[in-house]
């Protein structure tokens, strides 16, 4: 399935991914997180991940997310809004869960 | 047994081609939806191994493109997905496993994950230098719909 990597900038950056994201696709995923870490505004004090619509995801995606916490978001919280079992279970494979802020929704429901 | 074989340049575009042809296997195959998945994520690692490192390190004027061939074969008891090269040889086996996994993302190397999720995902997988082809075998069983 076609990848899509679609960004929105602010101090909550967040970028939505669909499709397969493996080796041919994660250039474009990289570049987004480069735009979002160079804001004309503001740096974001936090990043949004949404992965509903992220069927796929190979080592080379979480090579980007590894990247995510060691250079462009280091220090910031990110959150992983919603990803299906098979990407969520190669996250935890790769045992890169645990860096992440796994929610169904945000921003989460309160009350 | 039923047999299917697929021959792609080894480039990144082919990707998509590879998965669609292990997505119709495994449909072919009746693998549940689990297994469909890992198996697509293996194979997928693999190819993109021979992709980035398949390449001859010094490629002559009449070298021909590097190729990789997939095949599938089904019989009752497993969907096998055979994916063959001509580039250097290269044993997934050898790869040592990612030793930093227990380590915060801030700390840990970049690399090493690719061969480790795919050796992970299937039942069951085979290495063999063929003449000058590595040969990659990945066995997923079929198991009775739950």
């Amino acid at each position: 399935m076609a990848f899509e990597c679609t960004v929105r900038t602010g101090r909550v950056a967040e970028i939505t991914l669909s499709g397969d994201l493996d080796a041919a696709t994660a250039e474009k995923f990289h570049a987004a997180l480069e735009a979002l870490a160079r804001p004309i505004e503001g740096a974001p004090t936090h990043l949004v991940l949404h992965m509903r619509n992220l069927v796929f995801l190979a080592s080379a995606g979480v090579r980007v997310l590894l990247t995510v916490k060691q250079t462009h978001f280091r220090g910031l919280i990110v959150y992983v809004i919603a990803p299906q079992e098979q990407p969520l279970e190669a996250m935890r494979k790769a045992q890169v869960h645990r860096d992440f802020v796994i929610l169904d929704y945000y921003p989460p429901p309160t009350g | 047994m039923d047999q299917f074989t697929l021959k792609v340049p080894a480039t990144l575009e082919s990707l998509g081609k590879v998965a669609e042809f292990v997505l119709a296997a495994a449909d072919q195959a009746g693998l549940a939806r689990q297994s469909r998945y890992r198996l697509r994520l293996a194979v997928d690692e693999l190819a993109t191994n021979i992709i980035a490192h398949g390449h001859s390190a010094a490629p002559t004027v009449q070298s021909a493109p590097l190729t990789i061939e997939v095949q599938a074969k089904i019989d009752d008891e497993a969907l096998s997905v055979v994916l063959e090269d001509s580039g250097v040889p290269f044993d997934p086996r050898q790869v040592p496993p990612p030793d930093d996994l227990h380590l915060p993302a801030e700390q840990r190397k970049i690399g090493g994950l690719g061969v480790y999720l795919a050796l992970g995902s299937v039942d069951r997988f085979c290495y063999e230098r063929v003449g000058d082809r590595n040969r990659n075998v990945l066995v997923m069983n079929r198991r009775p719909p739950d």
